[in-house]
């Protein structure tokens, strides 16, 4: 299996998926900061349940997207040690090609007259 | 620091493991950390926002284990697996099916919920009032209260010395305490103060009643050596004058004009031991401590180990005659009227004698408890209406061979998601009406009345609620669940005739019955509400500013005492803008009075056990047209009513019509304890002393300068903003006496509006009770004659093939209608009169039996009767003849 072969197999990426992705692209983040995160990052339009964010981090675990952390070292929340999530180098790669599948679509759309007309 | 997670946290927990069994422990763990902190947030942004969380969890988790169970394989057989994988699927179906009625769903979450909230409240505020133990009390069932009263007069308070006695006679209690109700101006004399309720009381209080303190300490035998400046504050004042400050201990503040050391600090929501107050100030009572005769202590004591209550009473019959002989002054052996003592436990002495304040918390528990009967009813029949509606439904899944047991848990599972839901909902409008009536409280002059949701009523409404779901959701389900199965997939019924005295026509009874109680009620406290607009006080608040002093603060002798009196009233008589100006011990509506006993009126004949009372007041000349009180006949008093001229009186027109029925009253004499007493100059127009009562009083007024009292309200009259002239009034008060403490300042207007105001607020809570139930039982009405139409489709059809016309449907239906509602006419009548008995005392100027409100309930239930059967009727002359002669 190549490489490439490996991200396409991920693609097309579930929406809450990819959220995941994005939010952890440049940190580490628990649970609940990460729907935190992602409620913030997205103007409250997209807000997930406890139950989809741990299926979906329990999967992409498995499937080698994330990995578990510890997370920085001072943890100032002071509760008990919660388990942090990191992006791996596959996971960005998986992220990076849906990115650009939706790009792709983007363009496709934009040469029809789907949205012609819309309010920009 | 390890907590344990929150039950809801926990529930989620548990469903998350159930459902999504692959997640593993430790990932279930995270999420439901996760849950509680997203769930803390929530909470924190609103009832509203919690609501919308909680319903993406559900989401959230029902989809996860839907993807689940699609991407394991079927465990093969039912089992475990199986029957929660029905649970999903009966969860989702009813959410489905109730998604798709949502006129249904709308009106069960509104009605129960709404019923929920205020019979909750209702209840809650009832059980602040006289049903719930007094809080931070320890073993009070050991408690007693000693009243000294008698046979005529009942509990009545104690003096001070009677206390000391009653401490020092007694064997059968461990402890005695006195304490006393009063009303302190907090504040320094410099701002306009804050009148809060407070207690004074005995060194022992805190100990004997096993009250903790918060902060600092009670009080101690030293404090009252020192004079007593020492006081403990409420929670309340703390938190919020003091910002909970730890270093409060110590710090001054100031009561009735005095500095008080703050020592301690009371636990949240302490009331006294006889009233549901707030307590915001408690200092030592240091005053008055050697009149025999000046009862007005209230004292209450523990029992010894083994001891009861009865018991104490049998000694204390003793010690009644023992200090009957030792002071026969104080001590009254007139025969009824002799002075007894009573002693009961706490629960005893809560409920009032005579009861009419148990008589009002009563039926108002009885108006909760008739708003949940009507809203179950409602919904009751709701759900029979829709079990019937779904009999097509129903019988399509028997047919296409779902066992029984499957269509009654579905049904189940729909009726229980309701109702847990409609549970939900009510807890948080309850909460909404609680702070609501809160906010509205804090308005009272009595501020502090502590209501907070009583956590055992709510259970209990919420028990009510589910049970009905239960029952009623039930009942259908089981009937739905053995069906005729063709009949049904016709879309026929079995022939289905009306009939009179069936469940639902008794439960809509029912309905109309508790609407028309609450209806009547409702329409009798409106009536009584303009009422208390319209009221004729007898005198004219507006534009009369007061401030009361009180000289015994700087020991002034009588004669001392009416120079300072004399003094003040000449200079706020000579500043600019005051019109007028007067002096009274008690201002009208302001709550007190003094009472005088044992009047002979002239020529009038008291029964053999009468004890002839009147309340009365000290006024100066001028007082009654400065209030524009009325004077009727003879003359007000004047400058030569002084201490050796004769002794007079003006009395109110009560007076007059209670004890001399040929309507004199100027030359009467009225004597006192077999003593002259006083002649009658004038009559003046009743005025309400001591509440809006619509029976005022017989009471007297007296001139200062023949009955001095060091206590007085200062009144001045101006055409300008009274609030304006407050300060000009202190500083006349300042430049005679700059140490004279001003106890408190306030508009004449203000005070009388507070005291309608515990009427408008009862009135207008049971008003839009009455409102809401009305509407409920529109709905109720509506839907089961709505029913009994679509029931009888076909025979409508074939009545209108056989050339009935439209306008006779509409009739027959209507008379349906209201055949159904008299069924509870009767007993509501029933119902509304005995309400209206109970309510005699808060109806202001009106009978009970109000033939506008009656009337006008009964036509207002028959108009919404008509109402509500009216589409129905319409439906049914619409009824299409071709569809109903097919279907035979």
């Amino acid at each position: 299996m190549t490489a490439s072969d490996a991200v396409e197999r991920f693609i097309p990426l579930a929406p809450h998926s990819l959220q995941i992705l994005l939010s952890l692209l440049e940190k580490e983040l628990h649970g609940y900061s990460l729907i935190k995160d992602i409620e913030e990052r997205t103007g409250g339009e997209t807000v997930l349940g406890t139950s989809t964010v741990y299926a979906a981090l329990k999967r992409m675990v498995q499937e080698g997207l994330l990995v578990e952390s510890d997370g920085p070292p001072h943890d100032a929340s002071g509760g008990p040690k919660r388990k942090y999530y990191r992006i791996t180098p596959l996971g960005r790669d998986v992220a990076r090609a849906e990115g650009h599948r939706i790009h792709r679509l983007q363009e496709m759309i934009a040469e029809t007259s789907l949205l012609k007309g819309a309010a920009s | 620091m390890s907590r344990r997670p929150s039950v809801s946290a926990r529930f989620h927990a548990f469903l998350l493991r159930r459902l999504v069994p692959h997640l593993g422990d430790e990932y279930v763990r995270e999420a439901s950390a996760a849950f509680e902190a997203l769930e803390r947030d929530a909470r924190a942004r609103g009832p509203m926002h919690r609501l919308a969380f909680l319903a993406r969890e559900v989401r959230s988790l029902l989809a996860t284990a839907g993807e689940h169970r699609r991407q394991t394989p079927e465990p093969s057989g039912g089992g475990r697996g199986g029957s929660l994988e029905h649970l999903r699927q009966d969860v989702l179906y009813a959410f489905r099916s109730l998604r798709r009625a949502p006129g249904f769903v709308a009106v069960t979450l509104l009605s129960l919920s709404f019923a929920i909230a205020v019979s909750t409240v209702i209840f809650s505020v009832v059980n602040a009032g006289f049903l719930r133990d007094v809080p931070h009390l320890t073993a009070q069932d050991r408690l007693v209260r000693i009243f000294t009263g008698s046979r005529v007069f009942g509990r009545g308070p104690s003096s001070y010395p009677d206390f000391e006695d009653y401490r020092d006679l007694s064997q059968t209690l461990g402890d005695v305490a006195a304490m006393q109700t009063e009303t302190f101006s907090v504040g320094e004399p410099s701002e306009r103060t804050r009148r809060v309720h407070g207690l004074e009381v005995s060194e022992n209080y805190f100990d004997l009643l096993g009250i903790r303190l918060v902060r600092g300490r009670g009080f101690l035998p030293e404090d009252v050596a020192a004079g007593g400046r020492v006081t403990v504050i409420g929670y309340n004042t703390w938190q919020q004058y003091f910002d909970g400050d730890e270093g409060v201990l110590g710090r001054a503040l100031h009561l009735n004009g005095h500095p008080h050391t703050i020592v301690g600090v009371a636990p949240p929501g302490m009331v006294g031991v006889g009233d549901p107050l707030l307590v915001e100030i408690v200092r030592p009572l240091v005053s008055y401590r050697d009149q025999r005769g000046r009862r007005w202590i209230d004292v209450v004591g523990r029992l010894q180990d083994g001891v009861t209550t009865t018991q104490a009473q049998a000694e204390f019959e003793a010690i009644a005659q023992q200090l009957a002989e030792a002071h026969p002054e104080s001590w009254s052996s007139d025969g009824e009227a002799a002075t007894r003592i009573h002693v009961l436990s706490l629960r005893e002495a809560r409920i009032p004698e005579g009861a009419p304040m148990a008589a009002i918390f009563g039926g108002v528990a009885a108006l909760a408890g008739l708003i949940m009967l009507i809203a179950c009813s409602n919904v009751a029949n709701l759900l029979l209406t829709r079990a019937s509606r779904r009999r097509a439904e129903i019988a399509v899944r028997c047919a296409l061979g779902a066992p029984g047991r499957r269509i009654f848990g579905q049904l189940l599972t729909e009726n229980l998601l309701l109702f847990s839901a409609a549970g939900g909902l009510g807890l948080l409008v309850t909460h909404w009406l609680t702070s609501l009536l809160e906010g509205r409280l804090a308005a009272l002059p009595i501020p502090g009345m502590e209501v907070s949701v009583d956590a055992g009523v709510a259970v209990f409404a919420l028990i009510l609620t589910v049970l009905t779901g239960l029952t009623f959701g039930l009942i259908p389900a089981l009937q739905a669940s053995r069906p005729e199965v063709v009949p049904a997939l016709k879309g026929t019924t079995p022939a289905t005739r009306f009939r009179l005295l069936g469940l639902r026509n008794l439960l809509v009874g029912a309905q109309v019955g508790g609407s028309l109680v609450l209806v009547l009620v409702t329409l009798l406290l409106v009536r009584s509400l303009s009422y208390a607009d319209t009221l004729d006080l007898g005198h004219d608040p507006t534009g009369i500013a007061t401030l009361s002093v009180d000289v015994s603060h700087r020991e002034y002798s009588e004669e001392e005492g009416l120079r300072f009196y004399e003094d003040l009233l000449e200079r706020t008589a000579r500043l600019e803008d005051v019109d007028a100006v007067g002096l009274a011990r008690w201002v009208p509506l302001a709550g007190g009075s003094t009472v005088y006993g044992g009047l002979e009126p002239e020529g009038y004949q008291a029964g053999p056990q009468e004890y002839v009372t009147a309340t009365a007041t000290v006024v100066t000349p001028g007082y009654f047209s400065m209030t524009r009180m009325q004077l009727l006949a003879g003359r007000d008093f004047s400058r030569e009513d002084r201490e050796g001229a004769p002794a007079v009186v003006v009395v109110n027109q009560a007076f007059v019509d209670r004890f001399w029925p040929d309507g004199q009253g100027v030359g009467k004499r009225i004597g006192l304890d077999g003593e002259e007493g006083y002649q009658v100059v004038g009559v003046v127009a009743d005025v309400p002393y001591r509440d809006l009562s619509p029976e005022v009083m017989p009471h007297m007024w007296r001139p200062l300068w023949q009955s001095y009292a060091p206590d007085l309200v200062l009144h001045a009259r101006t055409a300008g903003d009274p609030q304006a002239i407050l300060p000009l009034m202190r500083r006349q008060v300042a430049e005679l006496d700059p140490n004279l403490p001003v106890i408190g300042m306030d508009l004449m207007e203000d005070i009388s509006d507070n005291a309608t105001q515990p009427q408008r607020i009862l009135s207008a809570a049971l008003a839009g009770t009455g409102l809401f139930a009305l509407a409920l039982a529109m709905l109720g009405i509506y839907g089961v004659v709505g029913y009994s139409v679509s029931q009888r489709t076909r025979e409508m059809g074939l009545r209108m093939a056989l050339g009935a016309e439209p306008r006779r449907m509409v009739g027959l239906v209507l008379r349906e209608g209201v055949v159904i509602s008299l069924i509870g006419l009767v007993p509501g009548l029933v119902g509304a009169f005995a309400a209206s008995q109970l309510l005699r005392a808060v109806l202001l100027g009106m009978e009970p039996l109000d033939p506008l409100a009656f009337g006008g309930g009964v036509g207002i239930l028959l108009i919404s009767v008509v109402a509500a059967s009216l589409a129905p009727g319409i439906r049914a002359s619409r009824a299409d003849p071709m569809a109903s002669l097919r279907s035979e």
